[in-house]
């Protein structure tokens, strides 16, 4: 500025760049990658001895065989799916690795999560070694470190990497002798080793279980690790020293991930490493060592970014250190003192308990005679292995149950579930009465208790169709709610059946797929809900296998049968919260009458979210717990993401109140309510209303095979296999009685209690008191800060038929009153208007009007109601826009332009007098065509980042695009007449984009993993490639569209046409009459 | 909202109100450190490094075009946080200090200290005066004195009104004639230093939104559309500048807290740190270092660089600053800081950029997470991304020479 110049990007950094000599500098960087890749991996550990360490860390077979060895064979994590149903690890009765207590942060609402997939270009592993030198300097000193591209370091690698280490290195022996001194002591021995070693000059410390043996215990790594970590932050000494870690009972990607939040700089996982030569010996893995520990390897790295990614983060070394977890159960001093930082809200094991366990699990290993690896059971039920509350009998109790209509039945199956030992906070806590038991006949009744019952989101595709539809019939039959789930709803639903049963989900979501989501879709329901998350894999997205994309499924969802969709983690028009605000705003334009729910996971933080959400224009708020979800997700994400709803709900509850804004929102909770003491529970810790997923599945027939990821579910619930769906036993009376069973329980309670109502209960957190304090070994497990009530809670009115939170009008409030012709008797007319950016949302509500009056189907021209604008256009300019429906604008126009765009037409043009160069400057926003699914967008410019993301079935013509332009897309066509950004194409599964690319530089830009490219050859696509770019000259005037078209027999060769892999087998056209344009597959 | 409307918003209530959340962070599941944030933000630059009123309009105006980035309490008026970034327009302040009855030393550099201070205890103000004035003359500088800012408090929320801390602004000169990267080092030692005593002096109220010799900060619990309204200053013919940046919170909190309206000192910053915690400790390792080399005897002065319960965007402003500080420039330390995703791009990016940036991975970790930014040290005006480019951001260039970015 004070030179009075305008520096762009590119110069600042050539200039930055050019200022100091860099390239010398790190040219000191020694990268170790190359060396450590040809070592040939050996085991440490073999035969008896392998045996008892593995014992003695807590392995499992399950563990080996469902974890360790598909991470070797396959490069990638296991799925699972039908959610967590075990004791949290402060409740359970066997041995729980320090892991378990340690769950993932993730993001929601306030920033968006990374596809770490398609995106991973912006991640990085990156791990440097070595004393890091003052930041101030600007020399070369700083440079002599050594580099990593992963913190995952074999055996036979570790050896070599030691010797490339250009500071002397010290080991530290974290196991300890119990005879001879508490862990505690232990801990404190191995922060003053490694102070001491870091002062006389260690560049590097290692730290290892490796020696512990008949009399020496391994400390848990992740204790080791953090306490010398904190230490050495404290003191200030941390970045004068690596921390490389070498622990046995590390396994799985969480592991990992904790011990790098604890700071460590690598990790050696040397047992899994033995346990995988173990497994090769005997012929249970196929391929060498080498082989098998390349792909854990890449099995943990991607591990380790998506759980980086799911809280936004892309690089280690900024994740490293930071403790980006909350502890369920691990006693608040120890956190203090070990993981400072770290939330820990309910206390419990502490570093005494924890030496009691190892203690145990370390007896097992080297003292018993018969060391013989356990079963398992962590993940799947078993006999001999850990609790989990959904097993056999309870099942079938469950479903004879709703299958007879028994009381009788559903008595005893509850009375079975709360005699399991404690698997949730919640058993640890017992209902209080308010007074006198009052007769049943004066408490409210079943049906009104029933209204509150919801069916939670399960998409149609994780679902069978029969399974969907019946779960809609039920809930409607009982005036409560369901929920169509993410994939859209046949329209054939929104006519009643002959019978009489409406098969139409009260409550339709949107998701970050956006498939199906119209203007129809989107008008019939009387409740919208925006999914931020989901319980099995918060801050992941989703995955749909082509194998399960059936001509049903293709067609709800605009796609194209046998080809994969993908649910990008974020919704990409909420990367915070006034994003959320915005697209309530345009939910509550497109549908005038329908509340907004926005679904949360539990998560520490969840209550100031909900409090933002509250203020954003939401009316329902819903709390999901961890332990939900029909969904296939990797097994780690299953475990150990979210937290259980007890606490989320509470920290909702309880931060509403305190804002006074508690009244505005209902609140929701769902995740693992079994029973009508459950329900109870929740309503005290502030829910209104309860959804019922896994037992509304096990009700329908669900077994808990645990499969739905494979397609192959045996009783026809969760499949799309024809055959397989014909053995559906499900029905509305099953599931009319589960939620009746439910009411007539929580009736019971009520009665018993002395309360009349619902209402008089919501919220009374004092109505519970702890009446169990955990095993003995605990340091205080303390659930108070769930029990407490906050100041005028007393006051606050529960309504849940209150009118929905009002949003201010905007343009179409005028467009409505003066297109009154159009919209009564549809004659065509023109209108015109001068628009600002604060216009949000403009043609949103007088398209709900179009599809209200006259339906998605109708015979008006595309031009029908055209209006035009003059100026700048605010944000969501036609968002979902109806067919007639024509919005033209002179001028330009915020961030997402014809969102989720249902048949309307939008053109966006630079007014007559600008002396600019259209198509060098910007004229429409980010993220715009998100979720399309038909119409057209002609703009005369070109467009900000994610153009075009998750397109399926709008056509457009741009003059230019951002990074990761047509991301997800999967119909539509998009015709770029300009130069795009990186990324383009990433995760694209369907449609079709032409890229006008004369220096054939398109080609460096994309993400070719899933498209192929070629010259535009074939008549059928010339044609469909010039219409639209005539079009394009004839709506806005463009003078790129006018050049090209002039010279066309030339240009069209500057075209390159851009079609998925998996489209090609769909194509009614070749893309090209040579067979070799397209590669075998 | 009948129950609101018999909440009385005076002192009182914002004593309950504190105990309240005080009680429910250590009692129930509410987490200060959880509260978030996010904001509409930008810049306005004119090109040619001259002041003019026009910007300080177009920033003005440009507040007022993103109130719905921006969130409402239940009140109406009382919004999350507003303000605005501007240089010291020095003939308006030397028209102040004339009416202090002081003749400006115009061939002194002046400082002017933005200065929020306990209102209702009288007792408590003093004792910040104090602090604050021993400080600059602990350091050798001279004081024109105090200026009470001019505000309208018609256009707050009630609830923003009972927080309202007492606004001042200190004047002061260079009277010890260093050049102005040493006045302005100086300066932000003298503001880590009173910081350091109003703590250790048990006074919560005390907050400096800035202190320099070339830029100041107006902002507060306002609507956004309301900052000028409240700050008449800004309306002043002679108020000029050649940069504003602007910014509007939208928070998940519902207590009007000023001092987290931004724009902070050096930047104003929409998005979120999501590796806050492990930065913040990597600094508390990488400071003993860093500030000893630059600071000097002052090093024990700015120390720890990142105060305690500094929101993501505090800290990342604190750092900022002191690498400005230690004389890297405002672009180098975005650059050290939030880095381009440089390792696995498509097209590769130049050699020397690559260099550089593997530099700054030697030497810094990211502060990673989807930001917008935009920033001055009072040469260099900037406006940046994240690696990932998440935030929106767009700029134009006006034919009169103005930049105008909105992010």
């Amino acid at each position: 500025m004070k030179k009075g110049k305008l520096f762009h990007d590119t110069q600042i950094k050539n200039k930055l760049a050019a200022a100091l000599p860099f390239g010398e500098w790190v040219g000191k960087i020694n990268d170790v990658e190359q060396t450590l890749s040809t070592v040939t991996e050996a085991a440490m550990f073999s035969g008896e001895e392998l045996r008892r360490r593995q014992v003695a860390a807590g392995y499992t077979i399950e563990e080996l065989e469902q974890i360790l060895s598909p991470m070797a064979e396959e490069g990638k994590e296991t799925l699972a799916s039908m959610g967590d149903d075990t004791p949290s690890a402060v409740l359970s009765k066997m041995y729980r690795p320090l892991s378990h207590f340690f769950r993932q942060n993730f993001s929601q609402v306030t920033n968006p999560p990374i596809d770490s997939l398609r995106e991973f270009r912006v991640m990085s592993l990156k791990t440097r070694f070595g004393n890091l030198k003052n930041v101030l300097e600007e020399n070369s000193s700083q440079t002599e470190i050594v580099v990593l591209e992963s913190p995952f370091v074999g055996n036979a690698q570790w050896d070599k990497l030691v010797t490339e280490f250009n500071a002397p290195l010290a080991e530290i022996d974290c196991s300890f002798d119990p005879a001879k001194g508490s862990l505690s002591q232990a801990l404190e021995r191995i922060r003053a080793e490694a102070e001491d070693a870091v002062r006389s000059g260690a560049g590097h410390l290692v730290l290892t279980d490796q020696y512990s043996d008949a009399t020496r215990v391994a400390m848990p790594m992740i204790l080791a690790t953090s306490a010398v970590h904190s230490h050495l932050t404290r003191k200030g000494l941390r970045t004068f020293s690596s921390l490389n870690v070498r622990s046995a009972e590390c396994i799985d990607p969480h592991y990992f991930a904790v011990l790098i939040g604890c700071g460590a700089t690598v990790v050696n996982a040397y047992l899994a490493e033995d346990s995988l030569a173990d497994r090769i010996d005997r012929g249970l893995l196929d391929g060498s060592l080498t082989e098998n520990v390349a792909r854990y390897r890449e099995a943990i790295d991607q591990g380790l970014l998506k759980i980086m990614a799911k809280m936004g983060i892309s690089v280690i070394s900024s994740y490293r250190g930071g403790l980006n977890f909350e502890a369920v159960g691990l006693s608040r001093a120890m956190c203090a003192e070990f993981f400072p930082g770290m939330t820990s809200r309910i206390s419990g094991i502490g570093v005494s308990g924890i030496q009691v366990k190892a203690e145990e699990i370390h007896a097992k290993g080297w003292n018993a005679a018969d060391n013989i690896l356990p079963i398992g059971g962590f993940y799947k039920a078993r006999t001999s292995g850990e609790t989990h509350a959904w097993e056999a009998t309870s099942m079938h109790m469950l479903q004879m149950a709703c299958n007879t209509a028994s009381f009788e039945m559903w008595k005893r199956y509850s009375a079975k579930m709360q005699s399991n030992p404690p698997i949730h906070l919640r058993d640890l806590l017992d209902i209080k009465p308010m007074g006198k038991s009052v007769p049943i006949e004066e408490v409210e009744s079943i049906t009104s208790i029933r209204k509150r019952f919801v069916t939670p989101g399960m998409s149609l595709g994780a679902l069978s169709p029969e399974a969907h539809k019946t779960l809609n019939v039920a809930m409607n039959r009982i005036g409560a709610k369901s929920d169509s789930g993410e994939g859209g709803e046949d329209p054939a639903h929104f006519v009643p059946e002959p019978n009489g049963d409406n098969p139409s989900a009260k409550i339709k979501q949107v998701a970050s797929g956006r498939f199906g989501v119209t203007a129809e879709y989107l008008n019939q329901c009387e409740e919208l809900e925006i999914k931020v998350a989901q319980g099995a894999k918060p801050g992941e997205g989703g995955q749909l296998p082509g194998m399960k994309v059936t001509d049903l499924i293709a067609r709800l969802r605009h796609s194209t049968k046998g080809v994969t969709l993908i649910s990008p983690p974020p919704h990409h028009d909420i990367y915070s919260i006034e994003d959320l605000a915005q697209l309530i705003y345009d939910l509550k334009q497109i549908n005038p009458r329908c509340k907004v729910t926005v679904k949360l996971v539990a998560a520490s933080g969840v209550g100031t979210i909900a409090a933002g959400v509250a203020k954003a224009k939401a009316d329902v708020i819903l709390i999901s717990g961890h332990n939900g979800g029909t969904g296939a997700s990797p097994a780690t994400s299953i475990k150990y993401a979210g937290l259980p709803w007890e606490m989320g709900l509470t920290e909702a509850h309880q931060v509403l109140a305190m804002n006074n804004l508690r009244e505005r929102v209902t609140l929701r909770t769902d995740g693992g309510l079994r029973t009508g003491r459950d329900i109870v529970m929740a309503a005290m810790l502030g829910a209104e209303e309860y959804g019922i997923g896994t037992a509304a599945l096990i009700a329908m027939g669900c077994i808990m095979v645990r499969q739905c990821q494979s397609n192959t579910c045996p009783v026809g619930v969760c499949t799309q296999d024809e055959a397989l769906r014909g053995k559906f036993t499900g029905n509305a009376d099953k599931v009319v009685n589960l939620i009746t069973f439910y009411a007539q329980e929580v009736r019971e309670i009520l009665a018993s209690i002395g309360a009349r109502s619902m209402d008089e209960v919501i919220g009374r957190a004092d109505l519970l008191a702890q009446v169990s304090r955990g095993s003995a070994h605990l340091d205080d497990l303390d659930l108070n800060p769930l029990l407490i009530t906050v100041d005028g809670a007393a006051e606050i009115v529960y309504n849940r038929d209150k009118e929905r939170n009002a949003v201010p009008d905007t343009l179409d409030s005028e467009i409505v009153r003066d297109a009154a012709r159009f919209l009564q008797d549809g004659e065509k007319m023109q209108l015109s208007y001068a628009v600002q950016n604060t216009h949000r949302s403009v043609g949103t509500r007088t398209s709900s009007h179009i599809v209200r009056n006259f339906g998605m189907r109708n015979a008006f021209q595309p031009d029908h109601l055209t209006v035009k604008l003059q100026g700048s256009a605010g944000q969501s300019l036609g968002a979902f826009a109806a067919p007639g429906l024509k919005l033209e604008v002179s001028g330009d126009a915020n961030d997402y332009v014809g969102k989720g765009l249902s048949g309307g037409t939008i053109v966006v043009r630079p007014p007559m007098a600008s002396p600019l160069k259209a198509s060098e400057n910007t004229i429409v926003g980010n993220t715009v065509l998100y979720g399309a699914t038909d119409g057209y967008l002609f703009a005369a410019g070109r467009a900000g980042e994610r153009f075009a993301v998750r397109n399926s079935g709008a056509s457009v013509v741009v003059e230019g695009c951002g990074a990761c332009g047509c991301e997800y897309m999967t119909g539509g066509v998009a015709v770029i007449l300009g130069s795009i950004g990186a990324d383009f194409g990433a995760g694209m599964t369907g449609g079709m984009a032409y890229l006008y690319d004369p220096e054939g530089k398109a080609q460096t830009m994309m993400n070719m993993e899933s498209l192929v490219t070629c010259p535009v050859t074939v008549e059928h696509w010339n044609t469909q490639l010039k219409t639209l770019i005539e079009r394009h000259l004839e709506e806005t005037g463009s003078r790129k569209a006018a050049e090209i078209l002039q010279n066309w027999d030339l240009e069209q060769g500057n075209f390159l046409q851009v079609c998925p892999i998996e489209m090609l087998q769909n194509l009614k056209y070749p893309l090209s009459h040579e067979k070799t344009a397209v590669p075998a597959e | 909202m009948t129950k609101l409307d018999a909440v009385k918003y005076d002192a009182d209530w914002v004593r309950a109100e504190e105990a309240k959340r005080k009680w429910m962070a250590e009692n129930g599941l509410y987490t200060e450190d959880e509260e978030h944030s996010s904001c509409g933000v930008g810049l306005v630059v004119a090109v040619n490094g001259k002041s003019s009123r026009s910007v300080v309009e177009a920033g003005i105006n440009a507040l007022k075009a993103i109130w719905h980035r921006g969130a409402v309490d239940a009140d109406g008026k009382t919004g999350d946080g507003a303000g605005i970034h501007v240089q010291i327009p020095a003939p308006f302040f030397y028209d102040q200090i004339r009416r202090t009855g002081h003749e400006p030393r115009e061939d002194q550099l002046m400082a002017v200290g933005q200065v929020f201070l306990p209102r209702t205890d009288f007792g408590a103000q003093e004792t910040c005066r104090t602090i604050v004035e021993s400080e600059v003359l602990r350091m050798g500088y001279y004081i024109y004195g105090w200026r009470h800012v001019p505000v309208d408090v018609t256009c707050l929320g009630e609830k923003a009104n009972a927080t309202r801390p007492e606004i001042e602004q200190i004047l002061i000169s260079n009277s010890k004639g260093v050049d102005e990267e040493t006045f302005e080092r100086e300066l932000y030692v003298i503001r880590r230093r009173v910081e350091k005593a109003a703590a250790a002096a048990g006074i919560g109220g005390l907050y400096i939104a800035s202190l320099s010799c070339r830029s100041i900060i107006y902002k507060g619990m306002m609507l956004a559309e309301q900052v000028a309204v409240f700050y008449p200053d800004l309306m002043d013919e002679r108020f000029e500048s050649a940069f504003a940046i602007y910014h509007q919170r939208y928070s998940t909190n519902t207590f009007p807290q000023w001092w987290l309206a931004q724009p902070f000192r050096m930047l104003a910053h929409n998005g979120e740190i999501n590796t806050l915690r492990g930065n913040t400790n990597w600094m508390k390792s990488h400071e003993i270092r860093m500030a000893s080399s630059t600071f000097g005897d002052y090093a024990e002065d700015i120390k720890p660089i990142i105060a305690g319960g500094s929101s993501d965007s505090a800290a990342l402003d604190s750092v900022f600053e002191v690498l400005v500080r230690a004389g890297r420039s405002a672009p180098m330390a975005k650059t050290m800081l939030v880095p381009e995703s440089w390792s696995k791009q498509a097209v590769e990016l130049p050699q020397a950029w690559r260099d550089m940036y593997s530099y700054c991975n030697s030497v810094m970790e990211p502060w990673d997470g989807p930001a917008a930014l935009a920033m001055t040290d009072g040469r260099w005006v900037c406006a940046g991304l994240d690696r990932n480019g998440l935030r929106p951001m767009r700029y134009v260039v006006t034919g009169d020479g103005l930049v105008i970015a909105r992010l």
